[in-house]
């Protein structure tokens, strides 16, 4: 038998045979770079893990250090050959260097993308500007909750039907930090540490809940970093009264020097029925101290909390949703009218009396003319009185001319009938502001050691920068053409034109549609030359705020976070001498009065018929930045009350949400991770 | 009967021989990457677990003066810690590295600049290799046999 096998044969199945152990070949390689290649993924998530985990460290220690932090430092905070880190309007970068390469990335973000005035308050970024939706909230200083959001908007931003995903508790911050490695990063830069990566990248999102630590704040009716300084008529029960309507909270001042009192009732000017003082002498009262009945001595620690209220977490108008007023004069006159100039009160004074005024009269009752987005504050005319009364909140917007916000009869409000010498309160203010125009270069003002009010006033025009100087004493330049004198004393000139309008003609009155109204300047000093009545109401300045040349009755709203009625970063001042009837009209205030500076009510002065004061709520004056310890501000954070009689009651409804402080000890954490 | 050529027998077995060499040769190259990438997987948990641990131990202050030992000096010439692991056949050698942050805006310690004590933040580098005697040395016919992981670290409150 013949077999017939071609030729080639072998050849053709060797090819075959070759071919497929060649793919066999290819195939384990393939599997080994694949190997490789997940290893190296592998690596990249264990660093990108670990730059969660830095990110979060970063967010601590800054959170250790201000409460408040919220990567807004706007610099770059870390620049060496390891790391590097920036902060913008808050959003943080951070990049993890070895050998000079980038190994990984972190990025924070806590800014909501809602523009300049939105809820979050920030800039929107430009250069850190992360393309993720995870946002930060930071509610360590916040005693109520706050809700989480993500940034599901078009552009990552917060809007207003975005979704709410959990709350940050009270004291509590929701941190949510991304971290990335991989090749892809390798195009980042100090000049460019948010650029787009270019190839692979491993990205890991946690988040981390973050608990500050708290303390129980001893409630006292007023609280002062400096000293509690009374002054009191000599006459019959002329006295500093100090009540709790708490039962549980026993009457108490606290001051972190000691409480000095002058004059009051023979028989006794202090009475706090089962009260105790809190000084920094524990052993005996100040001289001039006379209690009815006794009162306990206790010791007042330097490091004792007091109530903390920070600028950041005071209760403020939301400039997006707000009726903004632009600042400046609003001026009320005989006519009814109301007449707004856009600039400060020295200037419209002295304008007024050359008679050169820029003339814009609002007509519109909704003060349309000027506000944007009105609807929050009318004015209206209720009889002889000239209301301005305020609905919902309202927030002051700077000029480029004055960012202060003044509201005053045409002719002006007094602070204090006419005197030869300063009264103690505005020679403590014009000291601070001389050292202030000191520090700034302004020369020839008048010595502080023992100035006159007319000698004051003269020696601006004698400066040399009679511009700067008249800025930076502004805020007590009507008092001080009060004390002066004059043919018409501490009145503005008006010139040739004459108007009998007063401060107790004219009325600020809050009267909320819901449970409370705010009248908010973020940028500058508030002077309200008129009567301030309601309920539900609060005046917050970032600078110092005068209520001036009238009696005021005004309750705060009581409320979860806080009660203030009054609150000022500088100084908080209360003069309602009534020029027309020469008295001191009383105060009737409920809330809670706060300054970062002090706080002066002046209800007697020279001959006038003195006031008194009944307060429900406290008295704070914290002496420098809340962020920081009490009484940080050098000279700062005295409680000067001068007046007939001080009925001080602590109500603590007032202060529910400011009964405890956070600390810096943050625990515990909570972790989630996101992908 | 046709038998087969010579040249025909001899071009089909060099054919199969190159093919056989290839395989072996990948295989070998394959197996070697297998084994590169278990022991990159390896060192970078261990790069994880090393850093835990020495941090814990300085922050736990075990033992005594190792947590002012970390916390108050700078790490960055002298490792503050080094040594070897075994895993397997393999030993794993590392050096970790720790250097304290510095704030530009203030020039102070990253974390103190409000006067808060015990908050300062430290970068901690830890560098691993494997059957190389220096974490700088390539070995022939390898990748790069090693690894570093990067990581903040917060002074926590003295207890």
């Amino acid at each position: 038998m013949k077999s017939f096998r071609p030729r080639g044969v072998i050849l053709a199945v060797s090819f075959i045979l070759t071919f497929l152990i060649l793919m066999f070949a290819g195939a384990i390689y393939a599997t080994g770079g694949s190997r490789l290649a997940l290893s190296g993924s592998t690596v990249n998530a264990h660093r990108a893990q670990a730059a969660v985990e830095s990110g979060l460290q970063y967010a601590q220690a800054r959170l250790r250090e201000d409460l408040n932090w919220r990567g807004n430092a706007n610099a770059v905070v870390v620049n060496d050959s390891t790391l590097y880190v920036e902060e913008e309007n808050g959003n943080v970068v951070g990049l993890l260097l070895n050998d000079g390469k980038v190994s990984a990335q972190f990025r924070i973000r806590f800014n909501h993308y809602d523009g300049p005035g939105g809820k979050d308050q920030l800039d929107d970024p430009t250069k850190l500007r992360f393309e993720h939706p995870f946002v930060s909230f930071n509610n360590l200083s916040g005693p109520a909750s706050v809700p989480i959001h993500r940034g599901d908007g078009s552009n990552q931003e917060i809007t207003g039907s975005s979704a709410q995903v959990g709350e940050a508790g009270s004291f509590t911050a929701a941190i949510l930090v991304e971290g990335r490695a991989g090749d892809g990063l390798r195009n980042l830069s100090s000049t460019e540490p948010n650029r787009a990566p270019v190839g692979e990248v491993v990205t890991r999102v946690s988040e981390f809940q973050l608990r500050a630590g708290r303390n129980d704040v001893q409630g006292a009716a007023v609280m002062a970093a400096g000293d509690i300084i009374v002054e009191l008529t000599n006459q019959p029960k002329s006295r500093l009264i100090v009540g709790s309507s708490d039962p549980e909270a026993r009457p108490t001042l606290r001051t972190k020097t000691e409480l000095s009192m002058l004059g009051g009732d023979p028989s006794g000017n202090f009475e706090s029925p089962k009260g105790v003082v809190r000084q920094s002498d524990d052993n005996s009262l100040a001289f001039g101290v006379d209690p009815v009945g006794p009162v306990d001595l206790e010791r007042e620690n330097s490091t004792d909390d007091f109530y903390t209220v920070s600028w950041a977490d005071v209760d403020k108008a939301d400039p997006s949703t707000a009726t903004l007023l632009p600042a400046g004069t609003y001026v009320m006159s005989d006519s009814g009218e109301v007449h707004y100039f856009d600039m400060s009160l020295a200037k419209y004074a002295e304008l007024a009396s050359t008679g050169i005024l820029p003339d814009q009269k609002i007509s519109s009752h909704d003060m349309s003319e000027v506000a944007t987005n009105p609807g929050n504050i009318y004015f209206k005319t209720d009889g002889t009185v000239l209301r301005l009364v305020v609905e919902d909140d309202v927030s002051i917007k700077a000029t480029s001319n004055t960012e202060e916000f003044n509201f005053i009869p045409k002719s002006g409000a007094l602070e204090a009938p006419a005197s030869p010498t300063l009264p103690d309160y505005l020679h403590k203010e014009y000291y601070a502001a001389f050292e202030k125009a000191v520090d700034h270069g302004v020369t020839g003002l008048a010595n502080p050691a023992s100035p006159t009010a007319a000698g004051i006033l003269a020696s601006i025009g004698g400066s040399n920068d009679p511009a700067l100087a008249e800025k930076i004493l502004s805020p007590i330049i009507p008092a001080l053409k009060g004390v002066a004198g004059g043919d018409e004393p501490g009145k503005i000139d008006l010139g040739a034109k004459t108007d009998s309008l007063e401060a107790q003609d004219i009325a600020l009155i809050f009267a909320p549609r819901d449970s409370s109204a705010n009248l908010t300047n973020p940028q500058g000093n508030v002077v309200l030359g008129a009567r301030v009545l309601g309920q539900g109401g609060s005046v917050v300045a970032d600078g110092n705020l005068r209520v001036i040349g009238s009696g005021s009755e005004l309750a705060a709203a009581t409320n979860p976070q806080e009660g203030i009625s009054f609150y000022s970063t500088g100084d908080l001042t209360f003069s309602s001498y009534n020029s027309s009837s020469t008295e001191f009209q009383n105060l009737n205030l409920k809330g809670v009065l706060y300054s970062q500076g002090d706080i002066n009510v002046v209800l007697s002065e020279g001959a006038a018929q003195p006031g008194f004061m009944k307060l429900d709520g406290a008295i704070v004056a914290y002496g420098g930045d809340p962020t920081g310890p009490v009484g940080s501000e050098t000279d700062k954070g005295e409680v000067n009350l001068k007046g007939r009689r001080f009925e001080l009651n602590f109500d603590s409804a007032y202060v529910a949400g400011m009964e405890t402080v956070p600390t810096a000890e943050l625990s515990p954490r909570l972790r989630v991770d996101h992908r | 009967m046709r038998g087969f050529t010579v040249i025909e027998v001899l071009l089909a077995l060099t054919l199969v021989i190159i093919a056989v060499l290839t395989l072996l040769g990948l295989t070998t190259v394959s197996l070697r990457a297998h084994d590169e990438s278990d022991d990159l997987v390896t060192a970078s948990a261990l790069c994880d677990r090393l850093m835990e641990e020495s941090i814990g131990s300085a922050n736990r202050n075990q033992p005594p003066g190792k947590r002012a030992d970390f916390w108050d000096k700078e790490w960055t010439v002298t490792p503050f810690e080094t040594g070897q692991v075994k895993l397997g056949t393999l030993e794993y050698n590392y050096e970790i590295y720790a250097q304290t942050l510095t704030d530009l805006t203030t020039g102070t310690a990253l974390g103190t600049q409000t006067g808060v004590t015990d908050n300062r933040v430290k970068k901690v580098d830890i560098h691993v290799w494997w059957m190389v005697s220096d974490r700088t040395e390539q070995r022939q016919g390898y990748g790069a046999l090693r690894t570093h992981q990067s990581c903040l670290v917060n002074e926590p409150s003295n207890p």
